[in-house]
C-alpha cells in the first residue's frame, strides 16, 4: 500500500502541489484525473523521489520513504514509468529489462522470463534497440522494466497517451493483470470517461490540490468530474 | 606524395592521443551531463606522474602509465566527491557547474606551476627504434601510442557493452532520472565513471608526453579543445564516435601541418569544430540533423 | 600614493566595464563565455591599429590597417569588432540550446586566436604585441605631469564606465532585458513572450562583447601597449570573480565586485611575506581566485549584492495586474539595446 500525506512539492522552491493526499491499496487500480498542468506528473515525480518533498510524507506500507533517493524507493517497492522517455533508447530491449533488475544477480534471466509472460510482444524483439519499438511497445517495455523488481506499487504516467483505442485497451488489460497479481497501480489518464470505466478508484487533481476522490463507478457521470476537460 | 603518406602516419599517432582524451572526456560528459573543463589538467598530472616514474626513476613506461592512472583516477573521484557532489545535490544551473570546472582548471594549472615549476621537463622516449609499416616510418614510441590507444578504448568498449556497470553507464547517458527511477544506484555509477574518466586522463597524459617529448603545466590544457572537437563531432557520450572523429582530426591536422604554418593547425581544427556545430550539431554520426 | 590611487581607480573603472559586459552574458541570460578575454584583446588590438597610423611612435612593429581615425572612434571600432566576432560565433554555436557548446566554442576560439596572433607577426606584431598606442588628448596634454594626465584618463574611464552602467540599467529594465532573464530562468516561460530565446542570447552575446571591446580599447590606450601575455586565461577569471562575488545579475554588484577583486588582488600581493619567491605570486593568485570562485558559488551563489528576483514562473506571469507582464512582441526592437 502507498500512502502519501500532505504532499507539497514543486520546482525550484515554487510549490506546484499543495497538501495532496493519496492512498493506493494493494491490488487496486487508481486513476488520477485532472486538466493539463494540474500537477499530476509532478505528483509522480515526487512519489518516486525525483523531486524533493517540501512538506508531507510518503509511505510504502509502514516504511517511510520520504527522504530516500529514487533508487532506494524502487528497492522499497515502487515501480515508475514516466510520461516521456519511458525507455533507454540506446540500450537493447533486453538491456532495458536488465536495468530494471539492476540489483538481481542469478535470478535475472528467470525474472525476465516471468515478466515477459505479461508482455509476449517484447519477446521477439529482445536483441533490438529499444528505440526501434513503436510507442505502444515502448510503454509495454517501460512497464516490464518497472516490474523487474516485483514492486508493490506501480506508477504509470499516461500509459495510453497517443495510442490507438485498441492498443489502449491492451495496455489496460496488462494493468488489470498486474493488479490481479496484488500490485497497486496508480495511473494518470487523459480520457476521463475511459479511465473511469477501467479503474477501481479515482482522484481528481485540480491546480495542485485534491478535489474529489471515490470509487470510479460513483464518480462516473458526475458533471464536475467528467466536465474537467471540456472547459 | 611521400610527405602526404608519412603525415597520414603521424596523423594516426596524433589521433590516438586525441582519441584517448576524447573518449575519457566523452564518457563522463555523457553520464553526468556537464563537460569538464579541467580535463586537460587531469592529463597534465598524468604526464607529470609518468615523467617522474619513467624518466626520473627509470621505471618501465607501463609502470609510469599505471601510476598515472591510479593518481588521476583518484583525483577525479576525489573532485567528484568533494566538489561536484555537494554542488549537484543543490540542483544547480548547468552554467554554475561549468564555471566550477573552469575554476578547477585554473586552480590545478597554477598549482602545477607552484609545485612542478614552469620548466619544460624532457620526457625520455621509451623507444627510438625505426619501424616501417608499408611506406610509413614510425618510431617504436609512436607504435606504442597507437597500441595503447587501441587497447584502452577496446577495453572500455567491452566494459560498456558486456558488463552491468557499463550498461548502467549507457543507461545514465540516455537519462539519469530514468536510471535512478529504475533502481540503479546512480551515485555509485557516477563515481565509477569519474574513476574511469580519470584513468583515461592518466593514460592520455603519459601518451601525450611521449608524443611531444616534454611536460609542462599547460600541456593538457593546450589539447583540451581538440578533445572537445572530437567529442562534439562524435556525438556526446558516444565513445566510438569520438574515436572516429579523433582519427579524422588527427589526420587533418598532421597532413595540413606538412603543408601550412604549424601555428594554423589548431585553427584548422577549430574550423572543423565550427563546421560541425553549424551542420551537424548532434555529431557526425547522429541520425537526426540539427534541431531548430 | 596619489598616483597609485589614480591608477587603481582607473583600472577599476575599466574592469567595471568588463564586468558589466560579462554580467549581461552570464548574469542576465546565462550564456557562458569562457573566452571573454579574447574579446577584450580584439577590442584592444583593433583600437591600436585604427589609431596608430603609420607613425609607429618610434617602435618597429608590424600590423594591419594603419588607420589613424580621431578619438574616440578607435575605441568604438574596438567594441564593434569584438561584438561582430561574438555575434558570428554565437550565431554558429547557439542554435544548440546547450550552454556547454558556446562555452566550448568560446574557449576554443580564445585558444586558437591566441596561437594565431602570437605566431603571426603581420597581424598585431606577434607575441610581443603593439606598443606606442596614442593616448586620448595626448597632443593637448603633452606638457602635463604624469599625475595630471592620469587624472584626465581616470575621468575618461569613469565617464565610459558610467555611460555603460546607465545603458546596462536601461537594458535591464527594458522588455529585452526582462526577456533575457526569462530565458535564463525558464525556456518554457520565455516562449510565452512570443520571441525566440535565441534572440535574447544573441543580443546578450553581442552587447557583452561590445563592452569587452570598449574596455579593451581603453585598456590599451591607458597602458599604451598590449601583448599576448595580457590575455592569459586567468584574466577572464578575474572578471568572472568580479561578477560572481559582486552578485550575478546585479549591475551594482558588478561594480562592487570589480573594485573588491582588483583591490583585493593588488593589496594581498603587497602584503605577502618577502620570503615568497616572486615567480610564485602569479600562480598563487590564480589558485586563490579559483578557490574564491568555487567557495562563492557554493556558499553564497547570489554574491554580495543579490539580484532582485522577478517572478517569472508558472501562470503568475499571465495575470493582468502583474507588473512584470510580458510585453507583446514588437518586431523592430529585438536587436537594439
Ligand atoms: N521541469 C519543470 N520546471 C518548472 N516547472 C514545471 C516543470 N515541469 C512542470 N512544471 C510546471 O508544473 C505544473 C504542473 O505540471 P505537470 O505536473 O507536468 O502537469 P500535468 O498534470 O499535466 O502532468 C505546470 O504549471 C508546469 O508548468
Ligand atoms: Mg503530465
Amino acid at each position: 500500500m502507498l500512502i502519501g500525506r500532505g504532499i507539497t512539492s514543486g520546482y525550484r522552491g515554487e510549490p506546484v502541489l499543495r497538501d495532496v493526499a493519496i492512498t493506493v491499496p494493494d491490488g487496486v487500480t487508481v486513476a488520477i484525473l485532472g486538466p493539463n498542468g494540474a500537477g499530476k506528473s509532478t505528483l509522480f515525480k515526487t512519489l518516486i523521489g525525483l523531486l524533493p518533498l517540501q512538506g508531507g510524507s510518503v509511505h510504502v506500507d509502514e516504511l517511510d520513504i520520504s527522504q530516500m533517493p529514487p533508487y532506494r524507493r524502487v528497492r522499497a517497492g515502487l515501480g515508475y514509468v514516466p510520461q516521456l522517455g519511458r525507455i533507454f533508447p540506446s540500450l537493447s530491449v533486453r538491456e532495458n529489462l536488465e536495468m530494471g533488475g539492476f540489483t538481481l544477480t542469478k535470478e535475472l534471466t528467470d525474472r525476465i522470463d516471468t515478466v515477459l509472460e505479461l508482455f509476449p510482444d517484447l519477446r521477439v524483439a529482445m536483441k533490438q534497440s529499444a528505440s526501434n519499438l513503436s510507442g505502444g511497445q515502448q510503454t509495454m517495455l517501460g512497464m516490464a522494466r518497472a516490474l523487474m523488481l516485483q514492486p508493490k506499487i506501480m506508477l504509470l504516467d499516461e500509459p495510453t497517451a497517443g495510442l490507438s483505442p485498441l492498443y489502449a485497451a491492451k495496455v489496460w488489460e496488462s494493468i488489470r493483470n498486474i493488479a490481479n497479481a496484488g500490485i497497486g497501480v496508480l495511473t494518470i489518464e487523459q480520457n476521463v470517461t475511459f479511465a473511469l470505466e477501467q479503474s477501481d478508484q479515482a482522484y481528481v487533481l485540480v491546480n495542485g490540490q485534491n478535489t474529489s476522490h471515490g470509487r470510479s463507478s460513483d464518480l462516473k457521470g458526475r458533471s464536475d468530474v467528467e466536465g474537467l476537460f471540456v472547459g | 606524395m611521400h610527405i602526404l603518406i608519412q603525415s597520414i602516419g603521424y596523423g594516426l599517432v596524433t589521433a590516438s592521443v586525441i582519441a584517448i582524451g576524447a573518449v575519457g572526456l566523452s564518457l563522463q560528459f555523457g553520464v553526468t551531463n556537464f563537460v569538464n573543463f579541467a580535463y586537460g589538467e587531469f592529463l597534465t598530472l598524468g604526464a607529470y606522474i609518468g615523467y617522474f616514474v619513467s624518466t626520473q626513476a627509470h621505471f618501465n613506461v607501463f609502470v609510469g602509465i599505471v601510476a598515472a592512472m591510479a593518481v588521476t583516477g583518484l583525483l577525479a573521484v576525489l573532485l567528484d566527491q568533494v566538489v561536484f557532489e555537494p554542488f549537484i545535490r543543490g540542483r544547480p544551473n548547468l552554467v554554475v557547474l561549468l564555471i566550477v570546472t573552469v575554476a578547477l582548471s585554473l586552480i590545478l594549472q597554477n598549482l602545477y606551476q607552484i609545485v612542478f615549476t614552469t620548466d619544460f621537463r624532457r620526457y625520455a622516449a621509451p623507444s627510438n627504434t625505426q619501424y616501417s609499416v608499408g611506406d610509413i616510418n614510425f618510431t617504436g614510441s609512436q607504435l606504442l601510442i597507437i597500441a595503447i590507444a587501441i587497447t584502452a578504448i577496446g577495453a572500455l568498449q567491452i566494459l560498456l557493452k558486456y558488463t552491468k556497470l557499463g550498461k548502467a553507464m549507457r543507461a545514465m547517458s540516455d537519462s539519469a532520472d530514468l536510471a535512478q527511477a529504475s533502481g540503479i544506484n546512480t551515485r555509485l555509477v557516477t563515481r565509477a565513471v569519474w574513476l574511469i574518466s580519470g584513468m583515461f586522463a592518466g593514460i592520455g597524459g603519459v601518451v601525450l608526453a611521449i608524443n611531444v617529448y616534454n611536460v609542462q603545466p599547460t600541456l593538457g590544457n593546450s589539447y583540451l579543445f581538440l578533445f572537445f572537437a572530437a567529442v562534439i563531432m562524435g556525438g556526446i557520450g558516444k565513445p566510438w564516435g569520438a574515436l572516429i572523429s579523433a582519427v579524422v582530426l588527427g589526420i587533418v591536422i598532421e597532413v595540413s601541418g606538412a603543408y601550412i604554418n604549424a601555428a594554423y593547425k589548431g585553427g584548422l581544427a577549430f574550423l572543423i569544430l565550427i563546421l560541425v556545430l553549424l551542420l551537424r550539431p548532434r555529431g557526425l554520426f547522429s541520425s537526426r540533423r540539427r534541431t531548430v | 600614493m596619489l598616483f597609485y590611487l589614480i591608477e587603481i581607480v582607473t583600472l577599476i573603472a575599466i574592469n567595471v566595464i568588463f564586468a558589466l559586459g560579462l554580467n549581461i552574458q552570464f548574469g542576465y541570460v546565462g550564456v557562458l563565455n569562457v573566452g571573454y578575454i579574447a574579446f577584450v584583446a580584439i577590442g584592444a588590438y583593433i583600437t591600436a591599429v585604427t589609431s596608430l597610423g603609420n607613425t609607429e611612435n618610434g617602435f618597429t612593429q608590424l600590423y594591419i590597417l594603419h588607420w589613424n581615425v580621431p578619438w574616440p572612434l578607435p575605441v568604438l571600432f574596438g567594441g564593434l569588432a569584438a561584438a561582430a566576432v561574438g555575434l558570428l560565433l554565437a550565431t554558429v554555436t547557439l542554435r544548440n540550446l546547450r550552454a556547454d557548446y558556446l562555452a566550448i566554442a568560446t574557449l576554443s576560439l580564445a585558444q586558437v586566436l591566441y596561437t594565431i596572433v602570437a605566431n603571426n607577426d603581420s597581424l598585431f606584431n606577434g607575441a610581443q604585441g603593439l606598443a606606442g598606442v596614442p593616448r586620448p588628448f595626448d597632443a593637448q596634454l603633452a606638457d602635463a605631469s604624469q599625475e595630471v594626465y592620469g587624472l584626465v584618463f581616470l575621468i575618461i574611464a569613469v565617464i565610459f564606465a558610467a555611460i555603460l552602467f546607465l545603458a546596462t540599467r536601461q537594458l535591464q529594465r527594458s522588455p529585452l532585458g526582462r526577456f533575457m532573464r526569462a530565458v535564463r530562468e525558464d525556456e518554457v516561460v520565455a516562449e510565452s513572450f512570443g520571441r525566440r530565446p535565441l534572440v535574447a542570447r544573441l543580443a546578450a552575446l553581442g552587447i557583452g562583447c561590445f563592452f569587452a571591446g570598449i574596455g579593451g580599447g581603453l585598456l590599451i590606450e591607458y597602458q599604451t601597449a598590449f601583448g599576448s601575455q595580457a590575455w592569459f586565461p586567468l584574466e577572464t577569471f578575474i572578471i568572472f570573480a568580479a561578477v560572481i562575488v559582486g552578485g550575478t545579475g546585479n549591475n551594482l554588484g558588478a561594480v562592487v565586485g570589480a573594485a573588491i577583486v582588483l583591490v583585493g588582488i593588488n593589496e594581498s600581493t603587497r602584503f605577502l611575506p618577502a620570503s615568497i619567491p616572486s615567480e610564485l605570486v602569479g600562480p598563487g593568485r590564480g589558485v586563490l581566485i579559483g578557490v574564491l570562485l568555487i567557495l562563492f558559488l557554493r556558499f553564497r551563489p547570489q554574491g554580495l549584492l543579490p539580484e532582485t528576483r522577478v517572478r517569472l514562473y508558472g501562470r503568475r506571469i499571465e495575470t493582468p495586474d502583474n507588473p512584470e507582464l510580458p510585453t507583446p512582441p514588437q518586431t523592430a526592437d529585438a536587436t537594439t539595446s
